[in-house]
């Protein structure tokens, strides 16, 4: 398929750039994903990258001009995906914001909400986080506690313990689910709020990942103040708007299928890197007929999702099931992503117990991280077995299991 | 992250996957006359005849157009209409020589003599000859240049010696094509069964039969053999249509056992629910379904690389396809068996049919431990 002049044009001219500003890595370790920004530095670092990347034009191809967007243009925003990882350029920081605040937002936002948040948040100015989990509630989301009380002059005051809350310690607004309604349902009492982080009585805990890293915290909310602006869309439509942002997260929505296929291939080529470079016995563990046999099999799978993720969007081709594609996306390719790190520390052999502070680790100690964080993918956004659940109920139709 | 490698570039499918409304009307009419040419209770009838496919098959498939596929008067196969029809057959585990003769006309077509092609595809698109190429042959040998089979110049003509297995329905066919290999290197002849050792094969499975052959000393004229320059591009064409055609049938194994079982659990109650409701049952038939989804974007990705220049792509997303599937047919039809329970195990749960099908397919053209060395050879080089 041959590009278009123009987008050709856009492809070369963006290529030059990143090749001329993409920054050296820093003298500190970098985390691996936004899900792992944890020190100050990290963060200063990551969003000065952002700010830098969306000054240059290349950010907010899904969002109109008059937001601060570069207009919805799908070709551009994919050949950018593409691109990034090409160049191996930093991740976005505003991960939360961009991909699942953001878009929804457009969607039930208000003009004045749209006029006032969409461009900081393309440029790593505010950042959100995501307040759904609590302690209580995390598959079974609706039953969450959290309680937010309309004032008489309209404003609102959030009780609640919110937890695992991605990058809330650098967020200055909260995408957040509360219970505001009395005697209806656990659905219909739900309302979706954009909440400020800075108000008095709002407090911020970190919390340690298994591998050590942070990243997540627990956010405490004690009669806290929300403006009356804060509530996005109506009052007790909140689980409606809460599954568009989970679509978002789980990539249900059209979100490239090149972009999918470009991760796939960084990824897949890290493996081969490992199998190629890590010796055994007397030659490579790339010589060896089990671990080959291995590899074939991550790359035929492999394969297959980053085809899967372009074939989503031929939509007449996936008329008989038009939701298993979107559905199943976050699921296959998030256990996929685990079994090749997996593969790679068992690849290492007894230096995959070397961490990231042992300077003889192979690779830096990247592996046992990645295989530890994959698990993060796993677990959040949707359980693997919540999603298995969705799409035997949604997709296949089997009775719903109580 | 990493510093990595540079992975071998396949070809990529465009946008829509080029599936267009021809290609959903032909989809569309072959449910039609599948769902009602085609039956478990036919499955069981043809179980015992000796044949093991109506008469009225092929006729039948000639006047749907599907037997031209193999051999378009343009010389270009439209492999995507191959793929879903093959994966429509698979669902319903239609039994006819449709496949294995496709192939064996596409081979034809490309590198038979004019008098080969006249002599056979008129009838063969007619529906009232099959053809079949034996690629198999003992040993789990299949690829070309490991042939056992010999063919030996003899005055102005040939002497072949070899055997062949898992010829799929071999045993009817009117003739056979026959790989061999020869001093000068791979020899292709067109021979009629008559001429030919042939045996059926008793297989466990009904719906696709399949013989052996055996020759030895056999002596052929110029007049078989196909034109030595084309052989080697008409035959890895031939293995590469065959393995898609296999990938795409079972994923109609899976979509068809995905089908029977989730309807099952549906209908059958235990512990005072249907037992799709406990998760160890649906989960297992999520998998199955996340398994042909993907398997599924391989075949039509790969019969799209068929039709283009990378010819190495193409290989390669074949073998891809094929090892998909196979796997989740597999394990498709394990899942299937297991969740029907008692009447699972049985002849009158139609599954045993599918999972026959599967185990049967499963070693053809590669097992995928050689399926597996191949892409690991594109990945990595070497051995
Ligand atoms: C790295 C990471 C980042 C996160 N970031 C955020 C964030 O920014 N904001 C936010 O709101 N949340 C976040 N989360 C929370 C995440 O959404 C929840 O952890 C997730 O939804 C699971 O909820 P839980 O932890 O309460 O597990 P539980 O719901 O208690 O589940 C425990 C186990 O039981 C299984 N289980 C539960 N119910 C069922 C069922 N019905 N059927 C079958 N199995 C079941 C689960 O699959 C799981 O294996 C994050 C989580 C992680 C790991």
């Amino acid at each position: 398929m041959a590009e278009s002049d123009a987008l050709a044009e856009f492809r070369r001219t963006l290529r030059g750039w990143l090749a001329g500003n993409v920054p050296p890595p820093p003298p500190f370790k970098l985390p691996q994903t936004f899900l792992e920004v944890e020190t100050e530095a990290q963060f200063r670092w990551l969003q000065a990258w952002q700010q830098r990347l969306y000054d240059a034009g290349y950010v907010g191809f899904d969002v109109p001009e008059e937001y601060g967007g570069r207009g919805i243009d799908p070709a551009r925003q994919a050949i950018v995906a593409e691109e990034l990882i090409e160049a191996r350029a930093p991740f976005l920081v505003n991960f939360i914001a961009l991909h699942w605040a953001g878009p929804t937002i457009l969607l039930f936002g208000t003009e004045a909400q749209k006029r006032r948040l969409l461009r900081p948040l393309l440029r790593a100015d505010e950042i959100w986080c995501q307040g759904f989990s609590e302690p209580g509630a995390g598959s079974d989301l609706a039953s969450l506690q959290a309680r937010a009380v309309q004032q008489a002059d309209g404003s609102w005051r959030v009780t609640g313990h919110k937890v695992w809350t991605t990058v809330a310690h650098f967020a200055r607004w909260m995408i957040l689910l509360a219970r505001t309604e009395e005697g209806v349902n656990k659905y219909a009492s739900l309302s979706y709020f954009l909440c400020p982080m800075e108000a008095p009585g709002v407090s911020v805990q970190p919390l340690v990942k298994l591998n050590g890293e942070g990243g997540f915290n627990q956010v405490l909310f004690d009669d806290a103040p929300m403006p009356a602006d804060a509530l996005l869309g109506e009052r007790g439509q909140g689980w409606n708007i809460a599954m568009a942002t989970l679509m978002f997260e789980r990539g249900a929505a059209e979100r490239g299928g090149k972009e999918r296929a470009a991760a796939f291939f960084a990824q897949l080529g890290a493996l081969v890197a490992v199998a190629e470079r890590t010796p055994l016995g007397a030659g490579t563990v790339a010589e060896d007929p089990v671990f080959r046999q291995r590899v074939a099999a991550l790359w035929v799978e492999g394969q297959a999702i980053a085809l899967s993720a372009m074939r989503a969007s031929a939509t007449a081709l996936n008329a008989e099931r038009p939701l298993a594609l979107p559905l199943m996306s976050k699921l296959v390719a998030s256990e996929w992503a685990q079994r090749l790190a997996e593969l790679a520390c068992e690849m290492l052999g007894p230096e995959a117990a070397l961490s990231l502070e042992d300077p003889a680790a192979p690779f830096g100690g990247e592996w046992p991280r990645a295989f530890m964080n994959s698990f993060g993918m796993t677990i959040g956004g949707g359980t693997s077995q919540i999603l298995r659940n969705i799409l035997g109920e949604r997709v296949l139709g089997l009775p719903k299991s109580k | 992250m990493q510093p990595r490698s540079p992975l071998p570039l396949l070809p990529l499918p465009p946008a829509d996957f080029g599936y267009s409304e021809a290609h959903a009307q032909i989809q569309a009419s072959a449910r039609r006359w599948l769902a009602e040419h085609a039956s478990a209770a036919e499955l069981r009838r043809l179980e015992t005849d000796p044949v093991g496919y109506a008469p009225s098959t092929l006729p039948a498939l000639a006047e749907l157009g599907w037997l031209e596929l193999g051999c378009p008067a343009d010389g270009a196969m439209d492999h995507l209409s191959v793929a879903l029809l093959a994966e429509e057959q698979g669902r319903r585990l239609l039994p006819s020589p449709w496949a294995s003769t496709i192939v064996a006309a596409a081979l034809l077509a490309q590198a038979g003599t004019p008098e080969q092609r006249e002599r056979w595809l008129p009838p063969l698109v007619a529906g009232q000859a099959t053809l079949s190429v034996a690629f198999q042959e003992p040993r789990g040998v299949w690829h070309p240049e490991q042939l056992r089979s010999r063919a030996v110049r003899q005055g102005d003509g040939w002497q072949l010696t070899g055997s062949k297995l898992a010829v799929a329905w071999g045993q009817r066919a009117d003739a056979l094509l026959l790989p061999t290999r020869s001093a000068e290197g791979l020899e292709l002849f067109v021979v009629e069964r008559g001429a030919l050792e042939v045996v059926a094969e008793a297989t466990i499975d009904s719906t696709r039969r399949s013989a052996r052959l055996g020759f030895t000393g056999l002596e052929l004229t110029e007049r078989e053999r196909l034109e030595p320059s084309a052989a080697g591009a008409a035959l890895g064409g031939a293995l590469r249509l065959a393995r898609l055609l296999l990938a795409a049938e079972l994923v109609g194994v899976s979509e068809a056992v995905l089908a029977l079982t989730r309807d099952y659990a549906c209908l059958r109650e235990q512990f005072g629910k249907p037992i799709g409701a406990f998760q160890a049952v649906k989960h297992p038939l999520v998998d199955v379904l996340t398994e042909l989804e993907l398997s599924r974007s391989l075949v039509l990705s790969a019969a799209l690389a068929c039709g283009g220049p990378d010819e190495a792509g193409a290989d390669t997303l074949v073998a891809m396809a094929r090892w998909h599937s196979a796997e989740g047919a597999l394990r498709a039809v394990q899942h299937g068996v297991q969740l029907h329970g008692g009447y699972g195990f049985t002849k009158d749960c139609d599954v045993h049919f599918y999972f026959k099908r599967a185990l049967a397919s499963r070693g053809l053209l590669g097992t995928n431990v050689e399926l597996g060395a191949e892409l690991a050879r594109r990945l990595f080089g070497g051995s």
